[in-house]
């Protein structure tokens, strides 16, 4: 299997891009491919503490998030440069490491194939 | 070589279609072949059956365009989770769900998200076209 | 190598933050109109393209795009034929 690199670069409530993003990601995990998310730019906000999506009849994203591990999918990666463009404070417990630049063109780089998502 | 491909965007809406159904018939010229075409996101539109091309782009009716390509037995390939809550249903999930109608244009399939990710795996390269 | 293809502005700011320094870019769609974004940071001409459909129907011309090079569907396919992954921007 390929390696892959699922990119999620909106805020999760406005549109459904982040959570189908990450039902490929799931799906191509159980598929026993390596895994790989980065979440950047507006994507930073889906690691915003005490999110409660039911307030507008909405899943909530954090809890998506908290499942990858159950799925195998271990690197997890957020861009450190847009954290600090929002002012993210990033849930911890949601195990996402902050990532350099430098370190996401590598990333890219040594990809099989990158799934942007964007619609 | 063989191409994955998805595209995102509805038809008319956005370039999405323009695009992927050009790039399609470019890489049919260069002798290259396709495993699949995966709409996803907005894109599960471009399979709705029922669109009626508006008259001043009659010679860019994409559905005949996207008819050309699964003629030559490209599958067309609807993502069934971004498909059925956006209303693209086959007859399958039309008696399944009770629904009025089945929408879904029959040069497209309803496929799970696992088509996606087979296809990209059996293909040299994954191109996606964002809405 | 990738190969990055550039849909929005925002999305060649993005692109440029992540791409290695020697991977080509296509931008088409809206991304036409950043091609003046990458001549102003001066970066190599050589490594940027432009869909010369997409910036014919937005009227970016040769004056807009100085020396970049407006490449036809074929050209496209080409340069997916050289390079992987293909990575795709659009914020």
């Amino acid at each position: 299997m390929k390696n892959y690199l699922f990119i999620i670069s909106r805020a999760p409530y406005a549109s459904s891009h982040a959570f189908e993003q990450l039902e490929a990601a799931m799906v191509a995990a159980v598929f026993d491919a390596s895994v790989t998310v980065l979440l950047r730019d507006e994507g930073v906000w889906a690691l915003q503490p005490r999110q409660e999506g039911s307030a507008t009849q909405q899943n909530t994203f954090a809890k998506a998030l908290a499942a990858l591990p159950a799925y195998e999918v271990e690197q997890l990666y957020v861009c450190r440069a847009s954290l600090n463009k929002h002012s993210v404070s990033a849930d911890p417990s949601l195990g996402f490491e902050p990532m350099s630049l430098a370190a996401q063109q590598r990333l890219i780089d040594s990809s099989d194939v990158v799934i942007g998502g964007q619609s | 070589m063989k191409y994955a491909l998805a595209v995102h965007g509805a038809p008319y809406s956005s370039n999405a279609a323009e695009h992927a159904l050009s790039f399609i018939e470019a890489l049919q010229a260069c002798g290259h072949d396709i495993e699949r075409v995966f709409f996803f996101h907005e894109g599960v539109y471009q399979g709705l059956n029922g669109q009626v091309t508006p008259q001043s782009l009659h010679d860019n009716a994409l559905q005949a365009r996207w008819a050309a390509v699964a003629a030559q037995g490209i599958e067309l390939a609807v993502c069934i989770a971004s498909g059925i809550k956006r209303g693209v249903v086959d007859s399958a999930e039309q008696e399944r769900y009770d629904l009025p109608a089945a929408t879904l244009h029959t040069d497209f399939t309803l496929v799970g998200l696992g088509q996606l990710i087979a296809a990209i795996d059996n293909a040299d390269r994954y191109v996606e076209f964002p809405a | 190598m990738s190969l990055h293809l550039v849909f929005s502005q925002n999305g060649l700011s993005a692109c440029l933050q992540r791409r290695l320094p020697a991977d080509p870019v296509l931008m088409l769609g809206d991304g036409v109109y950043a091609c003046q974004q990458w001549l102003r940071e001066q970066l190599p001409n050589d490594l940027a393209f432009v869909l010369a459909a997409d910036a014919a129907a937005r009227g970016i011309g040769d004056e807009q795009r100085g020396d970049i090079a407006a490449v036809d569907y074929a050209q496209f396919v080409s340069l997916t034929e050289a390079h992987s992954p293909i990575v795709s921007w659009q914020d």
